[in-house]
């Protein structure tokens, strides 16, 4: 019986490397194309350049990509902190006073989740408040969106530290503020870090938002910035792989670091008892 | 102390006043602009002209290609991803050596932006020399066009995405699968069940309530796909592969600025009825909001 499970689970493995492949082998092929000459870099397979070509990577460096990381990693830090923060002030205070009030602040809040991102008016708005096409008015933006599924995971963490804790310390004569930071804050770091890394992935990765609401290319985004080598008439492969590559780095980097948070992050949401 | 001293009210201003000013106003009095007659031609003296915004892109036919389009990328992508996911998660949760690599191999695609899946897809369903001709090629099958017409526009489309998520669908409903306590397993066993009746009787109705949590939203995003869809082939050929996403923006490119926002308004009707739906089938909703 065990030696026929044992069999079974081993067939299994096979399969699923052999499977792997269709995910891996894309992967790879970005890799490889990005060192290839243009010519060659039409042909899309898994194949060693003929000959390398690691100035790729510095035509896609020189191409404006230095400002592009730096909007991105400006936009991306700003917008987190300001999505993070901001919902764990929400959350703790729509938990811990539990009025009808705040039940329907987070009923009308988690709507968020659902509804699509309202563009033209939220352009429109963002003109007559004359913040339009600026990075910091689009961190706001993007902290309003994000926020919901952000509150969402902090309140269902909030809901699960006992209350006798801050008992205790509104006795000390911590109250508002102080109760916050002293006693919830520190038992919230690995919801602070869950929330930070997930949200940096999405606001890096984010196309659609900034597309609407940058209206300058020295503004754009690092992710924008491969429609520089991505036009409808001429597509240099190689460096499009290239910028893809170093694009991607950041959040691969993110990944193998933070792993452990990335996965509890996704899990808690659908995950709980 | 009083409840409301001790947690006043000035702490979730800040947050209160952002979410209010840049999500719920653009979300309620910004549709407004979807019953004028706002155009990039006119942009000041706008009239109010009731519904004939709404009426005239529910009738064109791009808003019906649109609608089509968007419940198949959500449909076939929450369909295919949740059976993936769960074949997968339920392999791996056997024991087998290289597991943590299998599903670090698996999640890898979940991290990637949209923006690179569509580019690589491009390049994978392109019609000379991307992989899937070459591959056909060499089996004596002419190159087809993949992006040039509807249908396999939008399966290619749905491929991509299906890339994307199912390592994130193989995630959690592997978290599922782990929370379901051995104890339980190993009495149905010793009652002389099969493995096949310890999933169905005890295994499947444990992790339900992942599941569902894991299929609505695989929808919601599903729905308001966008970055895909406009990387791969902008929507084009004419309307053919729109999604609401895309058909909002291609809308405003064109400068019809009050369709644009009538769409928005159609889609977000959509989307409420959509969840509202899914949360009578599904209790479990509730507890997580």
């Amino acid at each position: 019986m065990n030696k026929k499970k044992t069999r079974i689970n081993l067939i299994l493995e096979i399969i699923l490397w052999l499977v792997s492949i269709v995910t891996i082998y894309p992967m790879l092929m970005v890799l490889l194309t990005s060192f290839k000459n243009k010519g060659e870099a039409a042909y899309m397979n898994v194949s060693l350049p003929s000959e390398w070509h690691p100035e790729n990577y510095i035509t896609v460096l020189e191409k404006d990509f230095i400002r592009s990381l730096g909007n991105s990693v400006f936009i991306t830090f700003i917008s987190v902190a300001l999505i993070v923060s901001l919902s764990a002030f929400l959350s703790f205070i729509i938990v811990r006073r539990d009025t009808k009030g705040c039940r329907i602040g987070y009923k009308i809040i988690t709507l968020g989740i659902i509804a699509p991102f309202a563009a033209l008016p939220t352009i429109q708005l963002m003109q007559k408040m004359g913040i339009y096409g600026s990075r910091i008015g689009l961190c706001l933006v993007y902290s309003s969106l994000y926020m919901p599924f952000t509150t969402m995971m902090f309140s269902g963490f909030i809901k699960g530290i006992p209350k006798e804790l801050d008992e205790a310390a509104v006795m000390d004569g911590a109250v508002g503020g102080r109760l916050f930071c002293t006693v919830i804050m520190p038992l919230l770091k690995p919801v602070l870090a869950t929330t930070g890394v997930l949200n940096f992935m999405w606001v890096w990765n984010e196309l659609q938002i900034p597309m609407y609401l940058l209206n300058s290319s020295s503004k754009w985004t690092l992710p924008l910035s491969v429609y520089n080598f991505y036009g409808q008439f001429s597509r240099s492969w190689n460096l499009v792989c290239a910028d893809v590559v170093l694009v991607s780095l950041p959040v691969i980097l993110v990944y193998i670091f933070a792993q452990k948070w990335v996965i509890a992050g996704m899990t808690a949401g659908a995950v709980k008892g | 102390m009083n409840r409301k001293k001790i947690y006043p009210l000035y702490l979730a201003l800040i947050p209160a006043v952002v979410f209010f000013i840049f999500f719920i106003v653009p979300s309620t009095v910004g549709y407004y602009y979807a019953f004028t007659n706002w155009s990039a031609a006119r942009t000041t003296n706008l009239k109010f002209v009731g519904f004939e915004n709404i009426m005239s892109v529910l009738t064109s036919t791009k808003v019906p290609v649109a609608f089509v389009n968007t419940l198949i990328y959500a449909g076939v992508k929450t369909i295919t991803v949740t059976l993936l996911g769960f074949v997968f998660a339920y392999i791996l949760n056997r024991e087998i050596k290289t597991r943590t690599a299998l599903r670090t191999v698996y999640f890898i695609p979940s991290i990637f932006s949209c923006l690179v899946v569509g580019l690589i897809f491009s390049a994978v369903f392109q019609t000379r020399h991307g992989t899937i001709n070459n591959i056909l090629n060499l089996m004596g099958i002419a190159n087809i066009q993949w992006l040039g017409k509807r249908g396999t526009a939008v399966f290619a489309i749905c491929v991509a995405e299906v890339w994307r998520n199912v390592g994130y669908a193989i995630i959690i409903t592997l978290a599922g699968l782990q929370s379901v306590s051995s104890d339980y397993l190993e009495a149905g066993k010793l009652d002389g069940a099969s493995e096949w009746q310890l999933f169905r009787h005890i295994t499947l109705p444990l992790i339900m309530p992942t599941v569902n949590v894991n299929i609505l939203f695989s929808l919601i995003y599903g729905l308001k796909m966008f970055d895909l869809i406009y990387v791969m082939t902008g929507g084009g050929p004419g309307n053919a592969t729109e999604s609401f996403g895309t058909l909002m923006m291609n809308e405003m490119s064109a400068g019809r600025y009050s369709q644009s926002v009538a769409v928005n308004l159609v889609f977000t009707v959509l989307l409420v009825i959509v969840s509202v739906v899914y949360q009578k089938f599904s209790s479990r909703w509730e507890t997580v909001l």
